[in-house]
């Protein structure tokens, strides 16, 4: 961790190759954000290149009253933002990702996909909090530094987010 | 009738109850199926969410990126003041047109021309027939002007 704050110290007095390890050090991270945001992985990798470019030039305004990480969550949950208003991206499922559990029943991996997809179709402000909460387990303090708003608008999207799921799920998962 | 408890459940679920109110949630889930049933779905969505293997960035992302910074601090000022520079220009439209505008209507700010001449010029009314026609004016067309 003291590793991270030196590397920072040193990219934001304009040390690329110190800036380059932290990319090393967090691109996949936020591959898998952008991915998670836009379903799409040219879309992704674009928002992810995107999003460190960005993170470089604004490194300056970086306060340290988040951490590093919440900080560059945040520039690629904006870039993911803009780069999807601006583009079409199309939606695309990388089956080929998909973690294979022996122990699983043909039923339990449908309702799984089922489930992954109705978190795909949500719209984006909804997506963003399940996916900052459920995929990267991030606190509610943390998810509104991150779409910087208050600690109850992230409350109110993820409880819409879910009211959303269960009637999306209705027919598939039992009561 | 909708549980009073059910608008908690997703704090509770998620670990962001304080732990009164915890403890509370956790003693009504024994009596409400439903609030129960709303618990098992943010389990399944949970175990779901965490079933895709991480995506890798590939080897070369890293120096794409910084070749990509080290252009654009290349490509120098012009890159830092385009942003700034595209905005202005529909302001810099605006100002020339009201600029050439006024200067237009300076050139011309000091030729003088007599009413009659506009009015001959034109295709007059009725009320400036009579006022042009005659050189004194009745009470009667005084009367008519008044009322047209």
């Amino acid at each position: 961790m003291s590793d991270e704050k030196q590397l920072l110290e040193q990219a934001q007095l304009g040390d690329k190759a110190a800036f380059g390890q932290l990319i090393d050090l967090h691109k996949d991270k936020v591959i898998n954000i952008a991915y998670k945001l836009s379903n799409n992985y040219e879309a992704a990798q674009d928002i992810a290149q995107e999003s460190f470019i960005k993170a470089y030039t604004k490194l300056s305004s970086f306060k340290k009253e988040a951490s590093f990480m919440t900080w560059l969550y945040r520039v690629t949950y904006n870039t993911a933002c803009n780069y999807l208003r601006k583009n079409k991206v199309k939606t695309l499922f990388l089956h080929e990702n998909i973690a294979l559990d022996p122990k699983e029943t043909p039923e339990e991996a449908e309702l799984k996909d089922i489930v992954n997809e109705a978190v795909e179709i949500l719209p984006l402000k909804l997506k963003a909090v399940v996916v900052l909460r459920d995929y990267e387990g991030l606190t509610y303090k943390e998810i509104a530094q991150v779409i910087k708003r208050p600690i109850g608008t992230v409350e109110s999207r993820l409880a819409r987010a879910r009211i959303k799921l269960k009637e999306l799920l209705a027919d598939y998962i039992k009561g | 009738m909708k549980c009073k408890y059910s608008k908690l459940i997703s704090k509770y679920f998620d670990g962001e109850l304080d732990a009164s109110m915890d403890k509370e949630v956790f003693t009504h889930l024994y009596k409400c199926p439903e609030c129960r049933k709303q618990i098992e779905l943010l389990k399944t969505v949970k175990g779901s969410v965490r079933r895709y293997e991480p995506l890798k960035a590939d080897n070369n992302f890293t120096f794409r990126v910084l070749d990509e910074i080290e252009n654009s601090s290349t490509k120098g000022w012009y890159f830092s003041i385009k942003p700034l520079a595209l905005k202005l220009i529909p302001a810099l439209a605006m100002v020339l047109v009201v600029l050439s505008f006024i200067s237009f209507s300076g050139l011309n700010k000091d030729k003088t021309v007599s009413l009659e001449e506009v009015l001959l010029a034109s295709n007059y009314t009725s009320n400036e027939e009579i006022v042009l026609g005659n050189d004194n004016l009745s009470e009667y067309d005084v009367f008519r002007l008044t009322l047209n």
